[in-house]
């Protein structure tokens, strides 16, 4: 018995341990992005245009013939656009677990569940949106953000009953403004919208699937905070000091602001002039609403408390590197102090902080660093520590933490190779930046240089204070050792003889300046850095290529032809496949071409890229190194030493007028220069082709082309054989 | 004229071997570096607007006039508001943004005798009045030019949006075939008065064309070409005239404004590249 009771003592002691380092799972140790899996939805291997043929056999009874096609075009080219971003996950974790929250709210209603598809989208933004076709989507964002699963049931409530009480179709037109010209995060947000009436009316009736699936009450209005809140990251803690400092740095006080910015979001901001109500309003309807409710659950989760942090965790993982997607490093900064109090040590985790760093050094050498960091006095919570310390460090006091940071790092993790290679590749920046001088560094640590500056003020000053003196350890000290320390001194004193703590960064790197190695790097980028920078060659000699998908959108009227873009696109993909032929340049198509044959594991490839050129697009003509630099490891083995391929094209069209058509006709002196005009302007193709380095995230190449002629196949073979020849270096196989 | 091939196909030889020897990747529409374009040029006479501009003649029909007599000696006032001309092209390309080429061109020209038209000055000098309109002296001309067309580097070679340019010799040929009378009964005594081929301009054209794709190797070409021209002194041109049916100085002139004033003309055809 006594045997038993302590077996079982220990279970529940080791399951305590496993609960309470939850973080520490597998799955987090070994953090792994998170990707799709399982079979492709039809959803996104169909046509664009066979969706919109299969669509107008719905009854619209309050659109005409013509409304309804529009309506339909435009909706599922933004809806399709958003699908074969790259952006959306179907199969993993979240996905998964969201599909079981919204399943249990309708478990009563098979119909409605049955026409329903969920999926999540990798996005910071905290947002849920729902389409006229039944799907559901929820941001990595929302999953962040939540405190438990109550609040994701009424969230997925209130999108239902948009899709249920048919919302989308009232407010089409709002949703037309989201086709181009935006972000992703843009156009979710937009396509969320909906008018007043219609949320107030979703509010109202998500309230009814969220009550009888037993959640408390409380739970519901919480989820307004959520809301309200959202722009914000998925905590609230101030930012350690300690996070930065270390043995070997110490980043001084006066580098943090003495008060953080307030949180002013309001509630009952004025949405007179907006299309949507506020909060404040939303929450009073909801209230109204909830007396007519009685006998409340209680539950804040149905599923296990478990799944739900894991969901979130995921979420939290991955918010860190879509925000180093977007460069947003001060927030993958504060993100990462969050985290690692409960994952600390973790290799994921240490991976995006050397990012970070890596790529504040280079957006701070570009000279667009405020692209990188915002300015701090927009800021709100905690989080403007971070943004204003980052934008209050000079140049020199950034590149030496960003390298102390690194070099960290590559301590804590000496055999990840991706560290390593970020650790080399911040050394170059050193050697880039004329003002680093190793030289400047000195030996000593910070703590040490201070001591030493107040022991030799303290002797200068009061020579019988014995108090102060530390005479063992000054006596200890040879000859060699205390003109060193003078020297170390200096290194941070001012004029007026005071000890200037702005030198800080000086002490930064006194392990590193006394390495053989570093300096041997260091130096090697500095001369390779004149050498690099004369090299003007823009031939590649490409060999392989992995083809995007590429966007190609014809535009007549300042309306896109949905249709037409989508023939375009295919007609390109052909033209770049016939074409590269010719030039024995093999492609490997990851392109929307074939996407009716796509399988889960060419959709993830083909994310991992589309992010992959998110994040360059980023960052201009700098170097970079990428986010996904494993998963791009990978598939180099897949496609060898293939380049990347991204192709960009507009398409303007500006037809003959019938009515000018006619009076050129009847008048010839009117009729013969207004045709000539329209012959040579009539067509406009503006395309651009992007050849990136899948293992440096280097640009190899961007080739432009505007000019005046009608995306005729001829064309489109002409330009892909003007870059297929330029790339390559060849000429074409006759 | 032989002299003239012979120049044209040295230019050509030359081109090729240039683009040959000295570039190495495929520039053109779709790599096809040669082109061959025959097309017309054709522009409102401004000549005879300006020189009855001068003579306070503004709408006068007689600007745009040219007195002619058929087979029939029946007279024939031929109204020539356009000049045309016919012109073929080689060019090569020699890189993404450069071609190099040869044109020749062919086009028939008037020189309008403003001041003989009911009468001329005989040998002695008398001026001798006639009961018809005296045929004008009518010119064929032949120009050789040595082009060049330049593209944006934003655009495909060979296709689209080009500027152009050329320069180089138009020679005029005085038109035998003509019937030219003094008046329906009484023919010109000696019509050949010109020993033409001594007629040269200098021309140069700069010009704005655009391709556009029929086919894979077709296009059809509009443009406008700006050009002008001096036509060199007349002195020698009307050596061993045995009459003065013609002015000299009223045959240069017009001559002279033809090549200098008819500024810009409208340029179409079809391309043909390989």
């Amino acid at each position: 018995m006594a045997k038993v009771s302590l077996k079982l003592v220990v279970i529940i002691f080791l399951y305590c341990i496993a609960n309470s380092t939850y973080g520490q799972t597998d799955l987090f140790i070994d953090y792994q992005p998170l990707v799709s899996s399982g079979k492709i939805p039809e959803v996104f291997t169909q046509k664009t245009f066979t969706k919109i043929e299969n669509d107008l056999s719905r009854d619209r009874g309050s659109m005409t013939e013509n409304e309804e096609l529009i309506f339909l075009e435009r909706i599922h080219f933004s809806i399709d656009e958003l699908l074969h971003s790259g952006l959306v996950l179907y199969g993993d974790k979240t996905t998964k677990y969201v599909r079981k929250v919204a399943e249990n709210l309708l478990k009563d209603k098979r119909k409605v569940k049955k026409q329903l598809q969920f999926f999540v989208i990798k996005s910071n933004v905290t947002n849920a949106l729902s389409t006229d076709q039944g799907l559901i989507f929820v941001t990595l964002g929302l999953l962040s953000q939540l405190e438990n699963e109550a609040q994701l049931a009424y969230v997925l409530s209130h999108e239902i009953a948009h899709f249920t009480e048919g919302h989308i179709e009232e407010s089409y037109k709002e949703r037309l403004e989201t086709e181009s010209g935006t972000s992703y995060d843009d156009r979710i947000t937009r396509m969320s919208n909906h008018s007043k009436d219609n949320e107030l009316d979703a509010d109202k009736i998500g309230i009814n699937l969220f009550h009888k699936a037993g959640y408390a009450e409380s739970e519901l209005l919480s989820a307004f905070d959520v809301m309200t809140y959202s722009y914000l990251p998925f905590d609230e803690e101030p930012f350690s000091h300690a996070y930065m400092n270390g043995d070997l740095l110490f980043v001084p006080d006066k580098y943090y602001p003495l008060k953080i910015n307030e949180i002013k979001v309001e509630e009952d901001y004025d949405d007179s002039k907006s299309s949507h109500p506020n909060i404040r309003k939303r929450k009073d309807a909801v209230v109204d609403e909830l007396a007519n409710y009685s006998s409340w659950g209680t539950k804040k989760f149905v599923f296990a408390k478990d799944e739900f942090l894991e969901a979130r965790n995921l979420a939290r993982f991955e918010s860190v590197r879509v925000d180093m997607l977007n460069n947003e490093f001060a927030d993958v900064i504060y993100k990462l102090f969050l985290l690692e109090r409960d994952f600390p040590n973790n290799i994921y985790l240490t991976r995006m902080k050397v990012q970070a760093w890596l790529g504040l050094s280079r957006f701070k050498i570009n000279g667009s660093y405020s692209k990188a960091v915002s300015n701090p006095s927009k800021i709100e919570g905690e989080s403007h520590a971070v943004y204003y310390m980052l934008k209050k460090i000079s140049k020199i006091q950034l590149l030496t933490i960003s390298m102390r940071m690194i070099e960290d790092a590559r301590k804590a993790f000496p055999d990840d190779n991706g560290i390593n290679q970020m650790h080399d590749q911040m050394i170059q920046h050193l050697g880039e930046y004329s003002r680093f001088k190793i030289a400047e560094y000195s030996e000593s640590t910070y703590q040490d240089a201070l001591t030493a500056f107040e022991h030799s003020k303290a002797e200068l000053n009061d020579t019988t204070s014995v108090e102060v003196r530390d005479t063992t350890v000054n006596d200890e000290l040879s000859k060699y050792d205390k003109i060193k320390r003078k020297r170390d001194v200096k290194t941070a004193v001012t004029e007026d003889e005071e000890f200037d703590e702005s030198k800080f960064h000086l002490f930064a790197l006194s392990d590193l300046i006394s390495e053989e190695n570093f300096k041997k790097k260091y130096r090697k980028y500095k001369d390779a850095d004149e050498m690099i920078k004369n090299e003007t060659s823009s031939e590649i000699n490409l060999k392989e290529i992995v083809l995007l998908e590429p966007v190609f959108i014809s535009v007549q009227m300042g309306n896109v032809r949905v249709k037409q873009s989508e023939e375009l696109e295919s007609r390109l993909i052909e033209s770049v496949k016939k074409t590269a032929n010719k030039f024995d340049v093999t492609v490997y198509d990851q392109s929307n071409s074939e996407v009716e044959n796509q399988n889960t594991e060419q959709y993830n490839s083909k994310a991992v890229l589309l992010d992959f050129l998110r994040q360059r697009s980023g960052y201009g003509d700098g170097t970079m190194f990428p986010v996904d630099y494993i998963e791009l490891e990978k598939l180099q083995k897949e496609f060898g030493n293939a380049k990347m391929m991204f192709i960009y094209g507009e398409h303007y069209r500006n037809p003959i007028k019938p009515v000018a058509a006619v009076i050129g006709v009847l008048f010839p002196p009117f009729g013969i220069p207004y045709f000539l005009t329209k012959l040579v302007t009539g067509n406009r193709i503006n395309i651009s082709y992007s050849v990136l380095d899948l293992k440096t995230g280097d640009v190899e190449n961007f080739i432009d082309y505007d000019f005046n002629m009608k995306p005729k196949e001829s064309v489109l073979d002409a330009v892909n054989y003007k870059v297929m020849s330029e790339l390559s270096g060849k000429k074409a196989k006759r | 004229m032989r002299k003239e091939s012979r120049l044209i196909l040295a230019i050509i030889v030359s081109l090729l071997m240039i683009s040959k020897s000295g570039f190495s990747q495929d520039f053109g529409f779709n790599g096809k570096k040669n082109i061959i374009s025959v097309f017309t040029t054709s522009n409102l006479r401004v000549t005879p607007a300006f020189i009855g501009f001068l003579s306070d003649e503004i709408f006068d029909n007689f600007r745009y006039r040219t007195d002619t007599y058929d087979d029939k000696n029946n007279y024939k006032m031929k109204r020539d508001f356009f000049r045309v001309d016919y012109r073929v092209s080689y060019q090569r390309i020699l890189s993404q943004r450069f071609a190099l080429g040869a044109e020749f061109a062919y086009g028939k020209t008037t020189s309008r005798m403003y001041g003989g038209e009911n009468g001329y000055y005989d040998n002695l000098g008398n001026y001798i009045e006639v009961s018809g309109n005296i045929s004008d002296p009518i010119f064929r001309t032949y120009s050789f030019l040595i082009t060049g067309e330049l593209y944006k580097s934003t655009s495909i070679s060979g296709a689209g949006f080009s500027v152009g340019f050329g320069l180089g010799p138009k020679f005029y040929s005085f038109d035998y075939d003509q019937n030219y009378r003094l008046s329906t009964y009484e023919a010109m005594s000696n019509p050949y008065p010109l020993s033409a081929s001594n007629l040269v301009a200098i021309n140069l054209f700069y010009q704005l064309s655009y391709r556009l794709p029929l086919a894979k190797a077709i296009f059809l070409e509009t443009g406008i070409r700006f050009h002008s021209g001096i036509l060199l002194p007349i002195n020698g041109v009307l050596e061993g005239s045995s009459n003065s049916y013609w002015s000299k100085t009223e045959m240069y002139v017009p001559l002279f404004g033809d090549n200098f004033l008819n500024l810009a003309s409208l340029k179409t055809g079809l391309v043909f590249e390989f």
